[in-house]
């Protein structure tokens, strides 16, 4: 099939530099979206889901080091742009991103308003006024907000979580990027404003034909929204595939076992089933499959030697030494 | 049997303005709601940010004094109980809150934070007190091991277990668990439901769960009750509430939870509602949810909805089931 890919990421390693040590938490995640795709990273914290969202737009800390690895956007090998370009070519209108927290992207003491009109005029090279008011003015309408005039003078504080997130969204896409990352961006909000935002980006994505990274912790998120899931669990990406392979196909111990942890609303389990033990110490050198202490099927190999890649279908892909030939 | 018997429950804050602190208005956090938790029940309130359901739950814990309504406890009325009485009433009332980095002492050992309540209510020496408070660190989970250390050194889902069992150690008849998952992973979220599902077995327990999160309330709960801006808007049996919701706000709240079974997804139609919950300072008149409801007639934005008996324990407050 001629699916063009607009992201790939090979290899990737990425260490925190911390005072207690060295957190290793990438440990060789590989992963390829194509044009028009959402894919969905899931996993529980500590997964380094987040780390590779942020390593895709060149936002980690600075006691993040990308041990090794590379992520090509469209050809363009974005761990080796200068910051300068970055800035000016990649991030924001290429690959945009929204956060969990609407409120910590909004400075303070600017207005929606300005920190649209900044974005507008950066990227879009737009200087006249008037048609940067009128491009966030159509921006902020394009997220459903009500009101848009009153919301371009308002600042952060007088907005409600909600509503703060779709403007974080507008923002995002002013430039018409064509990559989105979205790390958890309903996470803080209550179900119902949860439902909306969803919503929101489902019909977005399909006016601007944009691909979409979606981080979650929330399966049923990933099922609403995504057409590819990636599980990634202590910084090594167990099983890729369609959503409805991962969700009703599940191959790998660990994905099965997530899934049946998840109480849910819509019919009475009797008793869950839980992972015993806790995720690994991501200091440590874990020279086997990094789930192995808390997997039913452990065996000998596992503990001593990273676990293989088996393609259980077409595009469908495990790390796991139990299906190994 | 009814063990805790809330009557027309009020809690309005006072706003403040000025250097006199004139008052301006109220926030009705709680704004009459009644409910019953029977012996050896779980009962749930849910609702979003702003429902009150947390309010609710600090009212029966005594660390708000409530405007208006009762709280009556085995038969008597707790609400105004002062020193004896109300170390009576707090032995057998117990919590478990969000977040055990909080709740717990960080300058404290993990078995010093299980033994004091013991030494201070039990009639035992400090050797029975430890012995006791091992014993329950072993219950939930804990190993000896981890009883000398201090709660910043325990994961999330250690810490939780630690809280959980200091809510235990007085043989209490009522646990208040607000939000006790919540700041979980889903792995160990399924770990500590189990677990306080094992100890509502063996010790008899009640619990009120104060949730958001409509999966884990239809997992543990007995009957449900469904909050919003301060009412209780429809309340009954966990699958009578769940496979027949009538208030267009619980239906709403069920549809939205995302579901993760893609056989299940198909099926079920999403409502979503406009606009979000206005504050609970200024309610709107009427219904609380008139604004936001797709059924709005004009009844409902004139008086407030009478709650009626649908079937058997199952109650809703709107003007769609009453009868002319």
């Amino acid at each position: 099939m001629a699916e063009e890919t607009i992201l790939s990421v090979s290899d990737l390693h990425i260490d925190y530099y911390t005072p207690e040590g060295v957190i290793r938490a990438v440990r060789g995640a590989s992963l390829k979206l194509c044009k028009g795709e959402s894919l969905c990273i899931v996993g529980e914290s500590g997964s380094g889901k987040s780390t590779v969202g942020l390593a895709i737009v060149r936002a980690l800390p600075p006691n993040a080091v990308v041990a090794k690895g590379e992520i090509v956007y469209c050809g363009i090998d974005i761990l080796r742009l200068s910051e300068e370009e970055m800035s000016k070519r990649i991030r924001g209108k290429e690959i945009s991103i929204v956060f969990q927290d609407p409120v910590a992207i909004f400075n303070p003491l600017f207005t929606v308003g300005d920190v649209l009109s900044d974005v507008i005029s950066t990227h879009l090279g737009i200087r006249d006024r008037k048609k940067v008011y009128e491009h966030g003015i159509r921006m902020l309408k394009l997220v459903e907000l009500p009101d848009p005039e009153r919301i371009m003078n308002s600042y952060p504080h007088e907005l409600s979580g909600g509503m703060l997130q779709r403007a974080a969204i507008a923002v995002a896409l002013s430039a018409n990027p064509k990559l989105l990352i979205a790390d958890e961006p309903t996470t803080m909000l209550d179900v119902t404003i949860q439902a909306q935002i969803l919503d929101l980006l489902k019909r977005l994505r399909k006016e601007f034909s944009l691909s979409m990274i979606f981080i979650t912790h929330n399966l049923g998120v990933a099922a609403e929204v995504c057409d590819r899931v990636v599980v990634m669990y202590a910084g090594t990406l167990f099983e890729e595939g369609s959503t409805e392979d991962i969700l009703a196909n599940p191959i790998h111990p660990y994905t099965r076992k997530l899934i049946e942890c998840i109480p849910r609303a819509s019919r009475k389990v009797l008793r869950l089933k839980s992972i015993p033990g806790s995720l690994p110490d991501l200091r440590t050198h874990l020279p086997g499959c990094p789930f192995a202490p808390r997997c039913d099927y452990a065996m000998d190999i596992c503990r001593s030697s990273p676990p293989p890649v088996y393609e259980a279908g077409y595009r469908h892909r495990v790390l796991c030494h139990l299906y190994k030939k | 049997m009814v063990l805790l018997d809330v009557v027309d429950l009020k809690m309005h804050f006072p706003i403040k303005r000025g250097i006199l602190g004139r008052v301006v208005g109220y926030v009705k956090a709680v704004d009459g709601v009644s409910f019953t938790i029977g012996l050896n029940e779980v009962y749930s309130l849910v609702g979003e940010s702003g429902s009150g359901k947390s309010t609710v739950a600090r009212c029966i814990l005594k660390l708000y004094e409530p405007t208006g309504g009762k709280i009556v406890f085995e038969g008597r009325d707790v609400t105004r109980i002062r020193s004896r009485e109300l170390l009576e009433y707090r032995r057998k009332v117990q919590a478990v809150f969000q977040n055990p980095y909080l709740s717990l002492n960080p300058r404290m050992r993990i078995v010093d934070i299980v033994a004091e309540p013991i030494l201070e209510h039990m009639d035992v020496d400090r050797a029975e007190a430890y012995r006791i408070a091992l014993e329950l660190l072993e219950r939930v989970g804990l190993s000896g091991e981890l009883a000398r250390r201090f709660p910043s050194s325990l994961s999330g889902g250690q810490a939780q277990r630690v809280a959980i069992a200091r809510a235990i150690a007085l043989r209490p008849k009522l646990v208040l668990l607000d939000e006790p998952t919540s700041a979980l992973d889903v792995s160990l979220q399924a770990q500590i439901l189990n677990l306080l599902e094992d100890l509502y077995n063996e010790y008899r327990l009640s619990y009120l769960l104060i949730s958001h999160d409509l999966s884990v309330v239809r997992y543990v709960s007995d009957r449900v009750g469904v909050m919003y801006l301060g009412k209780l808007v429809e309340e009954g049996y966990t699958e009578s509430l769940f496979e027949n919701p009538l208030h267009p706000y619980t239906q709403a709240l069920i549809s939205s939870v995302p579901e993760p079974d893609p056989t299940q997804s198909k099926l079920s139609r999403r409502i979503v509602l406009p606009g979000e919950p206005p504050s609970s300072i200024s309610t709107p008149p009427g219904c609380r949810l008139n604004p936001r409801c797709p059924y709005a007639m004009d009844k409902c934005r004139r008086e407030e909805p009478p709650t009626v008996g649908v079937e058997k324990g199952h109650t809703v407050s709107c003007w769609l089931y009453a009868k002319a």
